[in-house]
């Protein structure tokens, strides 16, 4: 039985790119996966989880995975729709998943939430600064978490991985991080025997950011 | 396939605590193991606990001296032909006190426990990975090396040092194919801990289970932190699947750190 084994996982985003890689990867450690592409609207992102539990029993594992990286426009001439749009792909997105994640794993008192991120929750992104604070913010939103939920058998964590050309120019090993490094850590955070690690940014990014 | 298979890994203070919980994860995922630590007997009893045979050999070296970090590293070589895996566990404090009261020799303590002992097996380790394009040095650093604390200022200066020497050395060897990480515990429940532990609770007069809930009191699991998930995350960073991964300073303290 692989690390995962009997666990059921709502990936989204989990048709393409790292969230599919996730998901691959928790099958081949014997998790039930359930996924959905891109999903920032809320009802999209309920619907998975509530879908999840309601079909499978139970909701151990919650990846949310959507998106790609939004540039937008420079701060001077951005909308306030564009800053909207990216902030609930980006962020608020995060919020729903989360909030309905815990709505199933609290009265069970466990569960974990992995929060697939960029580098730029750490670094500044000039040109996308909408982006760069719905990254931020998806920080201390986990971090906060984290401590809501912490004696309750649930951690949460964020996962922060290089995703374009200006972060892999940062990398200190001259090459891009791939899918199948980035879905190693996601297993190790959603492993039920892991209970230490919990609010921790965890970085698979080359050494990309400064801290 | 084990994730270690073939490897050939040296962990310094590997008899008792973490770095005995990383030996046996090593082990467990197929590395050949060199463990080390001062005491012959205590070496002598993890290795007839771990029952690892030919793949595990015990090393007593007192690596506060360059002269013994460099006989380990030599003696791990001669053994197994190779370091793959450095785990610098060793380090330690003693004779805390605060800042206005604290002896130089504090301070030399920490320094040398932690940051040189890293300093002079890292040098050395190096030398040997750099021509094969391989390696991996893990360090195993703490919550004290991203947050300060009262009445510990050695062991936190030593601490960040070995955090801001892995970035620098991350940023040397990265393209070389060698990732140099620092995992950040949170306190554990260990036998060094409780020997030091209960030393400092009998100062304070409390319990010794009074003093590890003041660490309790800090992380997110209001629990201390558990010795196999920083082997768990120590196996990742060995692992081929952790080449991705170089500089990082990772908190695995229940969610203590702020960063």
């Amino acid at each position: 039985m692989g690390a995962l084994g009997g666990q059921i996982a709502a990936v989204t985003g989990g048709t393409h790119g790292v969230g599919r890689a996730i998901a691959e990867a928790y099958e081949r450690e014997g998790a039930t996966v359930v996924v959905n592409g891109d999903a920032p609207a809320k009802a999209a992102v309920e619907g998975l989880l509530d879908q999840t539990a309601n079909e499978h029993g139970a909701l151990d594992i919650v990846v949310l995975s959507a998106g790609e990286v939004t540039d937008g426009d420079p701060i001077a001439s951005l909308t306030d729709d564009d800053w909207q749009r990216i902030l609930d792909l980006h962020l608020n997105h995060i919020f729903w998943g989360i909030r309905r994640a815990l709505h199933h794993m609290i009265p069970r008192g466990r569960g974990r939430i992995v929060v697939v991120s960029t580098v730029e929750g750490k670094l500044p992104r000039p040109g996308a600064s909408a982006y760069a604070a719905a990254k931020h913010g998806v920080n201390g939103l986990v971090k906060s978490v984290a401590r809501e939920v912490g004696t309750q058998g649930i951690a949460v964590n964020a996962l922060l991985a290089g995703s374009t050309e200006e972060s892999h120019a940062l990398s200190k090993l001259g090459r891009r991080n791939t899918t199948n490094e980035v879905a190693k850590v996601a297993v190790l955070l959603a492993s039920p025997s892991v209970t230490s690690i919990t609010g921790c940014m965890f970085p698979v990014d080359g050494g990309t950011m400064p801290y | 396939m084990r994730q270690l298979e073939g490897r050939v890994a040296v962990v310094t203070a590997g008899s008792r605590g973490v770095g005995r919980a990383i030996v046996k994860a090593f082990l467990d995922e197929g590395a050949s193991v060199v463990l080390n630590g001062r005491s012959e007997a205590k070496g002598q009893q993890a290795l007839d606990e771990l029952g690892a045979g030919a793949a595990a050999r015990f090393v007593a070296a007192d690596v506060t001296r360059r002269e013994e970090c460099e006989r380990l590293l030599d003696q791990a070589i001669a053994a197994y032909g190779r370091i793959d895996i450095l785990v610098n566990n060793a380090g330690g404090a003693a004779d805390n006190a605060p800042v206005a009261e604290m002896s130089d020799h504090c301070l030399r303590v920490a320094l040398d426990w932690c940051l040189w002992s890293t300093f002079w097996c890292t040098r050395r380790a190096l030398n040997d990975m750099i021509p094969r394009g391989w390696g991996r040095v893990i360090n195993i650093s703490s919550l004290e090396g991203k947050c300060g604390k009262p009445i510990t200022s050695s062991y936190v200066a030593a601490k960040h040092a070995v955090n801001g020497l892995t970035k620098s050395c991350a940023e040397e060897v990265g393209e070389v194919g060698i990732t140099v990480n620092a995992l950040c515990p949170g306190a554990m429940d260990t036998d060094i801990m409780r020997e030091v532990g209960v030393q400092i609770a009998d100062a304070r007069g409390i319990s010794y289970d009074q003093f590890l809930d003041v660490f309790r009191a800090e992380a997110a699991t209001q629990e201390v932190t558990d010795t196999a998930d920083v082997a768990a995350v120590a196996v990742l960073l060995a692992s081929d699947a952790g080449s991705g991964i170089t500089g990082s300073l990772i908190s695995v303290d229940g969610g203590t750190a702020p960063y």
